[in-house]
Order: structure tokens, then sequence, then C-alpha cells
């Protein structure tokens, strides 16, 4: 059961996480490329955003829940469970950020989901 | 971005986490595991750890993956990016296979699968929401 609450805290930090850091990057602005000038510059904003730093705080916190976790039951049992994050993740891009997730864009993620589950389950 | 250069940027950075991974999971064996699960224990392990030459290039690869999933994001659907970052379990898989010669069960080669064609219909779908048709809230 509290292995069950920990998966779920890191599912929610996890995906929340992501989608913090994507707000964030687009305010910061497009990489166009990867020359040191345009790093420098991006980089700058990025670490200075609210949103990308919430984002990065939330991943440290889902990380340590992760081994948490990991702690008290076997990676085949927790991994699994923690890929449905990405099921999170793009309902909250769809709501949150507005992205346009095609029915082919879902088909995609439940499959890949299905497939991480897969991998780390056997 | 454009769609070359995002695909580009994304397979670079499968490749970092995926040469990343190798590089830990080849520097960790050697390290071993720690010798009692105790504050000193852990701490010895990790020092040990951090001076090793394949530990620190994979900690570095991961840092430059790190980086190149921020550039996707600055530009790329967060929808699209994950899924498609999620190739990195496919890589992973295979390198531990055929540079490390890790066994894969069947069911795990059933999952590999599963990814890739996951992967494949991600990959079809635009990479970007039309910014014309979905302002930035």
């Amino acid at each position: 059961m509290t292995t069950l609450l920990l998966v779920g805290i890191v599912v929610v930090c996890f995906s929340f996480g992501d989608i913090a850091l994507a707000r964030g990057m687009k305010q910061a602005g497009e990489v166009t490329s990867l020359r040191l000038a345009v790093l420098d510059e991006v980089g700058g904003r990025a670490i200075r955003s609210p949103f990308v730093l919430l984002g990065g705080g939330l991943q440290i916190v889902a990380f340590v829940t992760y081994l948490l976790a990991l702690s008290r039951r076997d990676l085949s049992y927790v991994f699994p469970l923690t890929a449905t994050s990405d099921i999170v993740t793009t309902l909250a891009a769809r709501y949150m950020l507005r992205e346009r997730v095609t029915p082919t864009r879902w088909a995609g993620v439940v499959i890949v989901t299905l497939g991480v589950a897969l991998i780390s389950a056997s | 971005m454009t769609g070359g250069k995002t695909i580009v940027v994304l397979a670079s950075a499968v490749l970092a986490n995926g040469a990343g991974n190798l590089a830990l999971s080849y520097g960790m064996k050697s390290v071993g595991p720690p010798e009692a699960w105790t504050l000193p224990g852990v701490w010895e392990v990790v020092g040990t750890a951090l001076s090793s030459v394949p530990v620190i290039v994979g900690g570095l690869l991961l840092l430059v993956f790190f980086a190149l999933f921020l550039s996707l994001l600055s530009s790329v659907d967060l929808s699209y990016v994950l899924p498609m970052i999620s190739s990195c379990f496919v890589v992973s898989a295979l390198l531990g296979h055929f540079v490390l010669g890790e066994r894969i069960s069947l069911a795990r080669w059933a999952g590999i699968a599963l990814v890739s064609a996951g992967v494949f219909l991600v990959g079809r779908t635009g990479h970007s929401s039309d910014a014309a048709t979905f302002p930035a809230a």
C-alpha cells in the first residue's frame, strides 16, 4: 500500500515536472542551434525561469521518492508502475500545455508505455 | 526547430543516454556493491565511483542527454518528445545485449518490439502543435 502511494507521488512529480520544464523552456526561447553562444543565452534564461526550476525540483523529488520505493519493492514491480507517468504527462500536455494529441499519437504513447512496462517487468 | 534538426537532436539524445547508461553500468560493475548498506559503506562506494573514468564519462553523457532534452522542449511538443525518448529503452537493452553480453528474455524482446512500434507511430505525427491554431497560453 505504502509502495503504491510512493509510486503515485513519483508519477505525479515526474509528470508535472516535465510539464513545468516544457512550459519554462518554451518561454526561455528556442534553442535554434547548438552553438555555444545560443546555448549560453537560452541556458542563462532557463536557469532563471521559475518553471524550469520548479520542474527540476519536482524531478529531484520524483527521483528520491523512486529510490525510496525501490528500497521497499523489486525494480520489476516498481518500474512498470512508474511507466504510467507517460500517459499522465500526455493528458497534462493536452489540457495544460494545449498540445494537439492526435489519435495516432495517443496510440503510440499507449503502445510505448506497454512496451516499457513489459521490458522492465521481465 | 525544423523536422530534420529535431530528429538529429532526438537521435543524439537517445545515443547519449544509451552510451551513458552503458558506461555507468560497466563502471559500477567494476566498482562493486557496498560491503554493507550503511552510510560509511555507501559513502565508500560513492568515493570509488567518482574516481572511476567510465562512471564520470557516463555521468557527463547523461548531463549531455538532459541538456539535449531541454533543447527539444524549447520548441517541440512534450507529448511528442516523451514517447520518442522511450527508444532509449530499446537502445540501452540492445547495447547491454551486444556490448555487455546481457541475456534478453523473450518477453523483453516483445517489449522492445512494442516500444519500437509505438515510437514509429508517434514519429509519424507532427512534432509541434501549430502555433497559429494553438496560441501560447
